[in-house]
């Protein structure tokens, strides 16, 4: 079965987003201190079932523009659950899991990126 | 009625032999993309992220250890290494963790005269996955300390993983 992907672009627009909404991307596009690189390295999606459990595992690196210092490096790894009572079509349910676990996934780095006390509208 | 049981006591030897032959910690192979085979992803991927660094990803079965997916990931990296004409790597990154995979309970039933596994139910297996990213060195005399010699991590892992 072909299930949904999530390729890098998506990745990055999401990301763009959810730093956006937490309000830590930067609105110019002028000496930003903060340069933020992500790479997905890996989503790893069940043959099938009932039960579609998706892991992803996504690096993030933080760089300060001032001296080239990587202030944060991490893999981050989250799981997202979905079951026929979110989507009964196999394909939608995928799709679900995919998103869920890229959200999940986001969102544990912001919560790291909170733990670092990075000033708001920084990142590029 | 001699057929049937005949029939009965091959089907379960069948079985018991499946199930034996499976019981086995992953081995150093390739992951096979699920998508086209139904394969449950065992083994390890890899992919280069820039030019000399690549990640690489193991999903154990949930008979293999959080050590031997660390280490297949190892001996897959100094393969990878090998293979761009390198002779050390340092690792950038590692992290072993353990995942979660629902997968169906099945009992066979006899529809229309032919056996076919039927769902019953779903367990929840936890499987160990080891994540790598690595350097390759540029081939030079001195390494530093903390590189890793691709022929000493061969030599250590191949034997005991195959």
């Amino acid at each position: 079965m072909l299930w949904s992907k999530v390729g890098t672009n998506e990745l990055h627009e999401a990301l763009r987003l959810s730093l956006s909404q937490h309000g830590f991307l930067s609105t110019s596009d002028v000496a930003v201190p903060f340069r933020l690189e992500v790479f997905l390295i890996e989503l790893k999606q069940p043959p099938g079932g009932y039960t579609l459990i998706v892991t992803s595992i996504i690096r993030y690196k933080l760089t300060r523009s001032r001296d080239d210092q990587v202030v944060y490096d991490d893999i981050i790894t989250a799981s997202y659950t979905a079951t026929p009572d979110d989507a009964f079509v196999a394909l939608h349910r995928m799709k679900l899991a995919n998103e869920g676990s890229i959200r999940a996934n986001i969102a544990a780095f912001l919560k790291h990126l909170h733990s670092l006390s990075i000033k708001k509208s920084l990142i590029q | 009625m001699g057929a049937i049981k005949c029939l009965i006591g091959s089907i379960i030897i069948l079985i018991i032999l499946g199930l034996v032959g499976c019981a086995r910690p992953t081995g150093y192979t390739k992951s096979a993309s699920p998508f086209f085979t139904g394969a449950k992803g065992y083994g390890y991927s890899d992919k280069r992220i820039s030019d000399d660094e690549f990640s690489i990803v193991v999903l154990g079965n949930p008979l293999t250890s959080k050590a031997r997916v660390a280490e297949i990931a190892l001996l897959r990296a100094a393969h990878i290494t090998k293979e761009q004409g390198r002779t050390h790597f340092v690792i950038i990154k590692q992290k072993v963790e353990t995942t979660e995979k629902a997968v169906p309970i099945s009992i066979p039933l006899f529809i229309g005269g032919v056996l076919v596994p039927v769902p019953v139910d779903e367990k929840t297996n936890r499987e160990p996955l080891a994540i790598l990213l690595i350097r390759l060195l540029p081939l030079e005399s001195a390494y530093p300390q903390d590189a890793l010699n691709v022929a000493d991590v061969i030599e250590q892992l191949t034997k005991y993983l195959q």
